[in-house]
């Protein structure tokens, strides 16, 4: 599913109160989608948004999915203009958060605080679908270490987790690529 | 309330009428009943001065019972004023001493931004709408411009969230020939010390010493993450021009920033007269 900001909304986008009105929006079509799909915010056509907004909408997401809200979906980023892509490094990174953009070609760029996720997020894509031992197997991590980056991974939007009853019983999660091109 | 018959006239200079507003600002209160505004011999205005003495014809008229404006004299100047809609949505107890100019009207989009006032979200969308279209004018449809209308965003959201403005925020913009692009942002809020000084961490602090420490990234009224970006932004912003100025006043704190050719020039006033609100000037005159 795509939201498209624009057409929804203006072409500069400005002040908490718009963006904690978008994210709103945005929350309401991430309840409607079932686990493992994505959400595709679309900002083509957005010329420049600022900080303000930027945290309040993008930034809260990402702090959301990091308590566990819509862990189970994905969220990414796509026709973000150099100038917007900007603002949310920086809002990102200032609450050392990162978030998945799509460029040109649908490939998915780290913004925000990059640190280990480029390559946890090499290693998902190339998994697909996976446990944290997978991960911690593949990265070389104890998996304490790939937990804490799975974490990361989810709140970014680019994996989903589900949660899962093993056969000898007891709690798991599953993980899930949920980038468009991958998914 | 009973009020006193007590009348106030400010006499606006020729030139420079900044700091003869700021007085008047402060001088100004609900006892006088009568505000006499003499503007006529004001020979020139620019985004600055449309903003402050429309701020403060705005504020006379919300704290008395009348208000005459004296428009100037200077036919040009008295046109120009017309066509930055100075004269337009005036309080209904505000009287001019002629007619607003009658004027036909071009699109000059990318080159002026007309008086507006900033009291929603919306408003300052719209406003960014219009920076990013005369800063294309003055810089082209690269980064530049976009990083303006972005920059005035985040300078003026700030009286949305929390200014406490009675008259929201004032902007103006103009682009000149010689002297670049100049911006103007006026607001009668709180002012950036007396916010800034709400924040435990900063409630020390003089005028001065707010109003340099509001441009540090993620420096706000509050202690949470993610805010303070505004007034940093627009410092980024102005830096990115290789001939620029940024003035901002506010309380007993006058800042001016100029950057020449990669060089930082910083300027630090305490005015005589306390600044209401925050006032800002920009401007940028070579990429």
């Amino acid at each position: 599913m795509k939201y498209d900001v624009a057409a929804k909304w203006s072409p500069f986008l400005a002040t908490r109160e718009r963006g904690r009105r978008v994210r709103e929006e945005i929350e309401q079509r991430l309840a409607q989608l079932s686990a493992g799909d994505n959400l595709v915010l679309d900002f083509s056509g957005v010329e420049g948004i600022t900080v303000s907004f930027g945290d309040e909408c993008v930034a809260k997401l990402i702090l959301a999915r990091s308590s566990g809200d819509f862990a189970d979906r994905g969220l990414v980023i796509e026709g973000a203009n150099e100038d917007v892509t900007e603002t949310l490094e920086a809002v990102l990174s200032r609450r050392k958060f990162s978030a998945i953009s799509l460029n040109s070609t649908g490939e998915p760029e780290v913004l925000g605080e990059r640190g280990w996720l480029p390559a946890t997020l090499a290693a998902a894509i190339e998994l697909r679908s996976f446990s944290a031992s997978d991960l911690a197997a593949i990265l070389n991590l104890t998996p304490q270490a790939a937990n804490n980056r799975l974490k990361m991974l989810v709140a970014s939007g680019a994996v989903a987790r589900e949660r899962i009853v093993p056969e000898g019983g007891g709690k798991e999660f599953s993980y899930r690529i949920v980038i468009p091109v991958y998914a | 309330m009973v009020k006193t018959q007590k009348t106030y006239a400010i006499s606006v200079p020729p030139r420079s009428p900044t700091t003869a507003i700021h007085a008047a600002l402060g001088a100004l209160d609900s006892a006088h009943y009568e505000v006499s505004i003499m503007a006529g011999s004001l020979i020139f205005a620019a985004p600055q001065e449309v903003c402050g003495l429309r701020a403060l014809l705005d504020y006379a008229a919300i704290q008395t019972d009348s208000v005459r404006f004296d428009c100037p004299t200077d036919p040009n100047v008295h046109n120009y004023l017309a066509r930055m809609n100075f004269y337009e949505g005036l309080p209904s107890n505000v009287a001019l001493s002629r007619p607003a100019p009658t004027l036909r009207r071009q699109n000059r989009r990318r080159n002026l931004v007309e008086l507006c006032r900033i009291e929603s979200t919306e408003d300052v969308e719209n406003l960014m709408d219009g920076v990013w279209n005369v800063a294309q004018g003055q810089f082209g449809s690269g980064a530049m411009a976009k990083a303006c209308a972005t920059a005035l965003g985040a300078a003026t959201e700030n009286v949305v969230d929390h200014a406490e403005s009675p008259i929201g925020a004032l902007v103006a913009a103009q682009r000149y020939e010689r002297r670049g692009l100049e911006l103007a942002v006026v607001d009668l809020g709180l002012g950036i010390p007396t916010t800034l000084r709400r924040n435990a961490l900063h409630r020390g602090l003089s005028d001065l010493a707010a109003v340099q420490q509001a441009l540090v990234d993620g420096v706000s009224s509050s202690q949470q993450v993610g805010r303070g970006a505004g007034l940093t932004e627009l410092v980024a912003t102005v830096r990115r021009a290789r001939a620029s100025t940024l003035a901002i006043q506010s309380g007993r704190a006058h800042l001016t920033i100029s950057f020449r050719g990669g060089h930082q020039t910083s300027a630090y006033v305490t005015p005589a007269d306390a600044v209401l609100g925050t006032w800002i000037f920009i401007r940028l005159e070579q990429l």
